[in-house]
């Protein structure tokens, strides 16, 4: 079975606890505990294959992001997290972004962004039309979720294995590094 | 004659009457007068008021002093004019001369309103109107013309005349008759008078008798006229001298008095009726033409005259320019007015509008206000709601955390700041600045409470935790193995569960520090605790191996006693291979018992005190105060020089250390409230319940994945030393006692199973890395005995009963004692498959020894013996032990046994009986393959043969053999756990013997019927030896 590395980033408080738990477990967080790094793993099928999530849920807070380029170096996949209901959370995602890019140094790093907390629209910070502006600017997908209500969470995920997938076929590593060096021959 | 005398005085009056004119002209001009009235007569006269009011009181008797008063008082000139307006009415006006020129009406009254008149003398006349004037006029004649005058009015206007005093009507009516001749000849100037009348008609000129009467009248004519324009006019109306006043009354007294006059206007008539004749001619009108006709043509000239007069009327009258002149001015005075008015009606239309704007812009004002209104009320309800009062911040500024009722009012307070800082505001409200301001402020309170209450939780904590750290009351001693527990921490904490809750609310980042630190604090008690607990009980109350133990196969028996009997050069060996400690100790089951714990001597088996915690004596603990109330439950129970089996130890030990650790994570849980989301105001209002015995129950898991871990955290945090103890603790009981890991094992399960459904996190996978330890202990353990068991088949010696089956029906029955209770764990699974491997190895190894073994002097006997030794064992002593769940061995083993013993048995008889087995056989075989009879002629099995062969056995040979025989049976089964064997197989050997008599002489009897041979020894015979040999056996 094939693992996948996901990292889930954003600023504090945005739900990504509470996404991962809901995703992980379905079961919502309710109460705020700042993270420091908690991970989850979870099997789950996807375009009919099995796969091994290990989902690293990374702090938020200023305090303990010092350890972010080492998960931007270790992950395979990630969700960069914003709050719909603050934009400030929607702002700091350039930073993360642009961290990311340098960190993984290409320019095809499989990242979904994600709005969260939909099922608080009517304090709504952030319109759909700029985060899928940015979306696209970035080329990822984009969705709005509900960790509380569950919407859109199990799609993110998935969407992600997806990507890596799709950039990185699991069987067709070696072949393609041969030929790349039999090009460069 | 008075009348002649004013005639003079009258002349100049009547031609330019100066003083009429100025009337006219200042009172009742066209232009001048508004009342649109005309003057008809007036009359000067002067008003006696003094009089009157004399003449008032004194009646009748005026006449003498009326005279006398007279020149006295004659001090008002006034005048009364008379005249009719454009309806017709007539009314009087008293003027006053107030300059040269210039008049005023003083009053005014209408005929009706005269009450009296009263004529007094010849000057003097009374009249009450409204009140009494007396009026004294100038000439007796004007007087009485104007008297006349009056009353002709006065008839003609009402239907009621005014009471007439002293009025003699005909003697005026003379007098104005007289007057009037008087005129008519006198004066010729009288028609100035009438001239600026406009109603001359051409008759009257024609007439050209301008007397004043006749104008009087004409005058009344016009405006009579005037009142029935609609009236056709009569053929009356031509009649000039017929006053059209002529009414009922007028026309009665007219002819009646006046004759004279009537004749004086014969002639006039006379000719107007010439006149009309002519006229009429003229007009060539015949007499006899019809009278109808006539008078439409007269009425037709009439109308065109009148036309043409009033053209010529207007054409001739300069004043009509001006009239025109005035009209047109007046028109566009009008036009003006007219513009100026439909400037002030667009003036109105546009203040109409202005109005309404002004009405729209009010009704908005108003909406403007109420909405201010209410805008000052949110506002203010706002300010409320965002509005601490300055106590609560006092309150969370100085209240003091150390006593109960300072934490309630904190808790009420910060629940109070807490409310204002949840509550959610719109975007707009929380943007006020107000409100920034103020939730910047209660956010610093906030913050600085939150502050305090960490730093005195800290410091209370650390305080708390030093001093039970250095509690000397608080050490263990032998037989006092007891984990005290932190209750009055946990007391002390509780208290402040609420202001946790809003800690975790309002600054969930010193929340978290919170639960670090008081893991950590704890931890501190715990883990010295845990490890003094350990030490205590593994150094003072857990059982050495310097006890006997068979049930292990490595343990092989040492003790000299043992030596004895051969087993010397085994255990020397196996030291080094197995084991690595010296102090093991060997011995048979009994002594075993009896070192492995004094507490056996109660006749407590130590792996069978499964609930002794909850057995366990109470008065037991009476010797220690220092205890806390869950000592009981937390103390191994065991004397001071007691010792526990290893197992017995680790299950009491594990048993008290997860419920007390489950404990903790409960109070963890309630402490930091993890499982409720909830504000402080929900705490306030719905206290979630708490107690100190609820804490040992094992809850269900209601956390979600994020929380359990993080609570498993803490719980590793609280709990670091024990994983570490347990694992040591075992690593020491297996080292002591190997296959003790069975039993801990067990616990593990047990205690697996206790929490296996509970919100555990922490111990379950703290039990589920024990259980794997111990399992990989329990499998190394059986990887031990089977080695042993294989290297056992080279070393060991090759008769008796081995070693290792020997071992097994006690390893197999301490297992199932272990197991006693616990079928389901899977301990059970673990040990049936160590059971299926050890089983299968033994017996394989039995084979293989039996099969090589060298210590007999017949080697395929030998095998057998060894075979049934070991298998007999093996059955019977777990058939005896009554060990189940190895049935199947147990018949694999028993079938073992009996055919190896059957094979033996046959095997030493016909070692015996070698020569008449073979012969009989060999009959036996014929038998088969032909007939019975036949047997006798084959060559090899005649009766010589039979005979022969009988020959050899006779009764003291088989008796001599069976005598070896017995020795040789006796030897092989020689070993000292097997003694029943020997008879077993004995019997064995009689009874095959007994078989193969019966047989032979079965063969004789069926082969040989007539030959008269039978055995040498008989069954009799046979039978005596073998009770001689058991005899002396």
């Amino acid at each position: 079975m094939r693992e996948y590395k996901l990292v889930v980033l954003g600023s504090g408080g945005v739900g990504k606890s509470a996404l991962t738990v809901q995703f992980v477990q379905s079961m919502f967080v309710d109460r705020y505990d700042p993270t420091i790094e908690d991970s989850y793993r979870k099997q789950v099928e996807v375009d009919g294959l099995q796969c091994m999530l290990e989902i690293l849920d990374t702090a938020g807070t200023e305090q303990f992001t010092a350890m972010r380029d080492l998960y931007m170096k270790n992950g395979q996949g990630f969700i960069l997290v914003f709050s719909i209901i603050a934009s400030a959370t929607f702002d700091e995602l350039t930073e993360i972004h642009g961290q990311l890019l340098r960190t993984k140094d290409t320019r095809t790093v499989p990242i979904v962004l994600v709005g969260n907390k939909c099922d608080m629209a009517n304090e709504r910070n952030v319109s759909q039309e700029r985060a899928k502006a940015q979306a696209d600017k970035w080329n990822t997908p984009f969705y709005e979720t509900s960790a509380r209500t569950r919407i859109n969470v199990d799609e993110v995920f998935h969407d992600l294995v997806r990507m890596i997938n799709l950039q990185n076929p699991a069987k067709h590593d070696k072949s393609k590094k041969n030929t790349v060096k039999c090009v460069l021959l | 004659m008075a009348g002649r005398g004013t005639t003079n005085s009258m002349a100049p009056k009547a031609k330019d009457d100066p003083v009429r004119q100025q009337l006219i002209r200042a009172l009742f001009s066209d232009s001048s007068s508004n009342t649109g009235e005309t003057m008809l007569t007036y009359i000067k006269i002067y008003e006696e008021e003094k009089t009157s009011k004399e003449m008032k009181t004194f009646g009748g008797s005026s006449k003498k002093g009326g005279s006398a008063d007279r020149n006295k008082l004659l001090s008002k000139p006034r005048y009364i004019c008379m005249t009719v307006k454009g309806n017709g009415k007539v009314r009087l006006h008293k003027v006053k001369k107030t300059s040269a020129t210039s008049y005023h009406i003083g009053r005014t009254w209408h005929l009706d309103e005269i009450k009296s008149i009263e004529n007094v003398d010849a000057k003097r006349w009374n009249v009450i109107i409204n009140r009494p004037y007396a009026w004294v006029s100038d000439d007796a004649e004007i007087k009485n013309d104007f008297l006349m005058m009056l009353l002709k009015v006065l008839r003609s206007n009402l239907k009621r005349l005014p009471a007439l005093i002293n009025i003699d009507e005909p003697a005026l009516a003379n007098q104005f008759n007289l007057a009037r001749e008087a005129v008519v000849t006198s004066s010729t100037s009288r028609n100035h008078r009438v001239a600026p009348v406009p109603g001359n008609n051409g008759a009257a000129i024609a007439n050209s008798t301008g007397s004043f009467v006749q104008d009087f009248d004409h005058r009344l004519s016009i405006q009579t006229e005037r009142m029935k324009r609609t009236v056709p006019p009569s053929s009356g109306s031509l009649g000039s001298g017929t006053t059209p006043g002529a009414t009922a009354t007028g026309g009665a007294s007219s002819p009646r008095t006046g004759s004279k006059l009537m004749e004086d206007n014969e002639p006039l008539d006379e000719v107007a009726l010439m006149n009309l004749e002519e006229l009429l001619y003229d007009m060539e009108l015949a007499n006899n033409e019809d009278g109808v006709a006539l008078e439409t043509r007269l009425m037709n000239e009439l109308a065109s005259l009148e036309t043409a007069n009033v053209y010529s009327i207007i054409e001739s009258d300069d004043r009509i320019k001006d009239v025109m002149a005035e009209l047109d001015k007046g028109i566009e005075e009008l036009d003006d007015m007219d513009n100026w008015l439909f400037l002030y009606r667009q003036e109105l239309d546009s203040m109409g509008d202005d109005i309404r704007q002004i009405e729209s812009q009010n009704r908005g004002l108003q909406v403007q206000t109420s909405n201010q209104a209410s805008l000052l009320r949110e506002l203010e309800n706002l300010l409320i709601s965002i509005t601490i009062p300055d106590r609560i911040i006092e309150t969370l500024k100085k209240e003091t955390l150390e006593r109960e009722n300072g934490v309630r009012k904190l808790e009420d307070a910060a629940a109070e700041v807490q409310d204002v800082l949840l509550s959610k505001y719109d975007e707009d409200v929380a943007g006020m600045s107000a409100v920034r301001g103020r939730m910047e402020l209660y956010n610093f309170h906030c913050s600085n409470f939150a502050g305090r209450l960490s730093d005195f939780l800290r410091t209370k904590c650390q305080a708390q935790a030093d001093q039970y750290l250095n509690d000397r009351q608080r050490t263990l001693a032998k037989g006092y193995v007891v984990m005290f527990g932190y209750e009055p921490i946990e007391k002390y904490f509780i208290t402040y569960r609420g202001l946790i809750v809003w800690l975790r609310e309002m600054d969930p980042r010193r929340f978290a520090d919170l639960q670090m630190l008081f893991v950590n604090n704890m931890n501190r008690l715990y883990r010295k605790e845990i490890k003094e607990f350990f030490s205590v009980l593994i150094t003072n109350h857990v059982a050495k191996l310097e006890k006997p133990d068979d049930s292990e196969f490595g343990n092989v028996p040492h003790l000299g006693s043992l030596r004895a009997r051969g087993d010397v050069l085994l255990c020397d060996e196996l030291f080094g291979s197995t084991y690595h400690g010296g102090l093991i100790a060997r011995g048979g089951t009994a002594i075993r018992e009896s070192l492995s714990s004094p507490s056996d001597l109660t006749g407590r088996i130590p792996w069978r005190r499964r609930s002794t915690r909850e057995i366990h004596d109470p008065n037991a603990n009476g010797r220690f105060n220092n205890g806390t109330m869950y000592e009981s439950s937390r103390r191994i129970d065991v004397a001071q020089e007691e010792k526990l089996a290893v197992d017995e130890a680790f299950s009491q030990a594990l048993s008290i250390m997860t419920s007390l650790a489950a404990r903790e994570q409960n109070y963890l849980s309630d402490l930091f409230t993890l499982t409720k989301m909830m504000s402080m105001r929900m705490f306030i209002n719905d206290k979630p319940p708490f107690s100190m015995q609820e804490l040992e129950t094992v809850r269900k898991p209601t956390l979600d994945v994020k929380s359990s871990k993080r609570l498993a955290q803490l719980m590793g945090i609280l709990f670091d030393g024990l994983s570490v103890e347990l694992n040591n603790f075992a690593e020491t009981g297996y080292k002591n006692e190997s296959v003790q890991c069975v039993g801990m094992l067990i616990s593990v399960e047990r205690t697996q199973k206790e929490f296996a459904e509970s919100d555990q996190a922490f111990l379950i996978t703290m039990l589920t890395q024990l259980r794997a330890k111990l399992v990989g202990m329990f499998e190394k353990y059986v990887e031990e005995q089977f080695k042993f068991i294989e290297e056992a088949r080279n070393k060991t010696k090759r008769k008796g009963v081995l070693p290792f089956m020997r071992i097994f029906p006690r390893f197999a029955q301490r297992m199932e004692a272990l197991l006693e209770g616990n079928e389901d764990t899977e301990a059970r699974q673990l040990i049936t498959a160590a059971y299926d491997k050890l089983v299968r190895v033994m017996f394989e190894s039995t084979e293989a020894v039996a099969k090589e073994t060298v210590d007999f002097d017949d080697k395929e006997q030998g095998s057998h013996v060894v075979n049934i030794e070991n298998m007999h064992h093996f059955y019977s002593e777990l058939r005896q032990r009554k060990v189940t769940n190895l049935e199947n061995y147990m018949k694999y083993a028993k079938g073992s046994y009996e055919s190896h013993l059957a094979t033996y048995v046959r095997g030493v008889v016909r070692r015996s009986l070698l020569k008449l087995l073979d012969f009989f056989d060999g009959v036996e075989g014929l038998v088969k393959a032909k007939t019975s009879e036949d047997v006798g002629f084959h060559l090899t099995y005649n009766k010589q043969a039979l005979r022969k062969v009988i020959s050899q056995y006779p009764a003291s040979v088989v008796r001599k053999d069976l005598q070896q025989l017995y020795r040789k049976v006796e030897k092989h089964f020689s070993s000292e756990e097997e003694e029943g064997l020997l008879q077993v197989a004995w019997r064995g050997i009689q009874e095959e013997f007994i078989r193969q008599h019966e047989r032979f002489s079965r063969l004789i009897r069926e082969c040989y019927p007539d030959a008269g041979v039978q055995m040498e020894f008989s069954m009799q015979e046979l039978l005596g030896i073998f009770s001689e040999i058991a005899k002396s056996h």
